[in-house]
């Protein structure tokens, strides 16, 4: 435990004018470099800001806010889920099996399906980690091994005829604004949102993330938390593979390739920390916008696939440094 | 059985009868009694190993006992259950705080025991409540908000003792183990404070190396040697003639000189 002596005190009124100025910075820092980067590549790139063009980040971006907001509850809780871009994976294959096989009259079944798989992976990670003390980096990157291998294991190769009405749900604007598959991640983001911030699961998860021992003392279940928590991210990515068969019409073993990363990399970058207890739902949001951005804009600017890998490893050493420095400035 | 003159006709609000604890072979405590009466500052004394901390877990629940029984106010209290210690009134605080760094003063005050309903907590009471226990162990802080690793050790304590006397299930008993250890001097002089504000609200159990402190605050101690009561020293009411001879007694009760 950090110990350190004493406030400030007496601080004039210039000095607390500079120290509101910077956590005015720092806690809008974020939204600022989310703002600036929509500028820079508004201004690079005359196709970046075309109603096409948003609507399909706004489409990318609500599938991996779907996972972020459950890997934000998981990080938040002092753990990590690398097992989730599997997961959509896993789902998407069973769903796109399902619906290939019997029809669009099977779709509940199909969800049902896809959501309890999703379930059941966290529900596995949660009792490995929460009960046999298994490093949750290394239980759920078991799991991201072999979540992929029974993607695979269902079908070999990409399933291509899924049943059209089922991406017509997705895709369909409502009002010809926005398509389901936005107002699903909305729904999610807000539901994350509010029982981060306002119930006492929420706060009770921050404290199985801050201290897990203290938080055993405060009488707090936490292996029922960690399990929960799990469980949680498991079905989110469960209902990440469903939308992204809803978008694509199709289910493909191969596809979501470092989609982990990404979605927890947003969440750093918005200000969760890989030590747990910290973090908000808006910082998320925020974060995985900035990802979802920066990976099109790549796109649309036609940088070479290998800078690509380049620049995203480097976005990831950005957030970790920045997780850091924003743990030691105190 | 307690001999304190003013404690003999009360009723006692712990008692600790019999209590045996085996670990693996090794006997840490046989056959202890203890008496604790409200409103009173009971010193836990003995070296190192002699089984304190054994003790004080078996009363919150930490541990379970092989034997014997614990009773609040004539009701015993499940073997080996935090949950129904703290429910019969048996708060603990531990040495390192058992405080959430990252987590601002009133998350910390509150946590597990949220003012809500239905699930969904009530900020607002909260921060009102936080604020009006801060005053009476009058603490200050720059903000409620502030992270409580950023913290002074003093105020850090304030809120761990807030958290256990002030919130959730109405607090009886607060056992302290070394409250004053690694401490500075004014540091250790708020502590000593803070447990001197509280037992006008609990009785206390407190452990601790430090005889000063121990004069400072206690009424009774009761010296453990080898996992048995070696002895009581009466503290309350010495005189300060009388007070190294005591002191004396104590630590002859310690070593087992006598």
């Amino acid at each position: 435990m950090d110990i350190s002596l004493g406030g400030i005190t007496g601080a004039n009124v210039y000095t607390r004018w500079l120290g509101r100025a910077l956590s005015w910075g720092e806690k809008y820092s974020t939204f600022m470099i989310l703002v600036t980067l929509i500028v820079i590549f508004s201004l690079l790139s005359p196709h970046f800001m075309t109603t096409t063009n948003v609507r399909n980040i706004v489409i990318r971006v609500s599938i991996m806010l779907v996972v972020a907001v459950g890997m934000t509850l998981v990080l938040i809780s002092g753990g990590i889920d690398l097992s989730v871009g599997s997961v959509a994976v896993m789902s998407s294959m069973i769903v796109g099996t399902i619906l290939k096989d019997h029809g669009i009259s099977a779709a509940p079944i199909a969800i049902l399906a896809a959501l309890g798989a999703g379930a059941l992976v966290g529900l596995t990670n949660g009792l490995f980690i929460g009960l046999f003390g298994v490093p949750p980096f290394i239980m759920t990157m078991a799991m991201m091994m072999i979540a992929r291998s029974l993607a695979e294991f269902i079908q070999r190769g990409v399933v291509p005829d899924v049943p059209v009405e089922f991406s017509r749900f997705f895709m369909t604007n409502i009002a010809g604004t926005v398509p389901p598959l936005v107002v699903i991640a909305a729904v999610v983001a807000l539901a994350g949102h509010l029982v981060l911030s306002y119930t006492v699961f929420g706060a009770n998860a921050r404290g199985v993330g801050a201290n897990a021992s203290a938080a055993k003392f405060c009488a707090i279940p936490v292996l029922r938390y960690r399990l929960a928590l799990y469980i949680t991210s498991g079905m989110l990515a469960g209902l990440a593979g469903i939308m992204v068969v809803g978008r694509t019409n199709s289910a493909n073993p191969g596809a979501l390739k470092n989609f982990e990363l990404e979605v927890i990399v947003g969440p750093i970058i918005g200000g969760v920390s890989f030590l747990g207890g910290r973090g908000t739902m808006v910082g998320t949001i925020i974060g995985v916008l900035i990802i979802g951005i920066i990976g099109n804009a790549l796109n649309l600017l036609g940088i070479e696939p290998y800078w690509q890998m380049v620049t995203q490893g480097a976005i990831i050493l950005a957030a970790v440094f920045l997780d850091y420095a924003r743990h030691r400035k105190q | 059985m307690s001999n304190t003159p003013a404690a003999r006709d009360r009723q006692p609000i712990l008692s600790v009868s019999g209590i045996s604890k085996n670990f693996g072979g090794i006997q840490a405590l046989s056959d202890v009694n203890l008496t604790l009466y409200d409103k009173e500052v009971l010193a836990l004394l003995g070296d190192n190993g002699a089984g304190k901390s054994t003790l004080v877990k078996i009363i919150s629940g930490a541990y379970a006992r092989d034997r014997g029984e614990v009773f609040v106010e004539g009701e015993r209290v499940k073997n080996g259950s935090v949950q129904d210690s703290k429910r019969a009134g048996i708060k603990m605080i531990y040495q390192d705080l058992a405080l959430f760094g990252v987590l601002d003063v009133t998350s910390n005050l509150f946590m597990g025991e949220q003012i809500a309903r239905w699930g969904i907590i009530n900020k607002r009471a909260m921060r009102e409540r936080a604020r009006e226990i801060l005053g009476v162990l009058r603490t200050t802080v720059k903000s409620l908000n502030q992270e409580v690793r950023t913290l002074s050790g003093g105020q850090q304590h304030s809120v761990a003792i807030g958290r256990g006397v002030y919130v959730g299930t109405r607090a009886k008993i607060i056992i302290m183990d070394e409250p004053t250890a690694g401490l500075g001097i004014e540091e250790s002089a708020k502590v000593l404070e803070l447990l001197k504000e509280i037992r006008h609200q609990v009785a206390v159990i407190l452990i601790s190396h430090n005889l000063d402190h121990v004069f400072e605050v206690a009424d009774r101690a009761v010296v453990l040697r080898s996992g048995a009561v070696a002895g009581e020293v009466q503290i309350a009411g010495a005189t300060a003639s009388e007070i190294p001879s005591r002191k004396n007694e104590i630590v002859s009760l310690m070593l087992g000189a006598v």
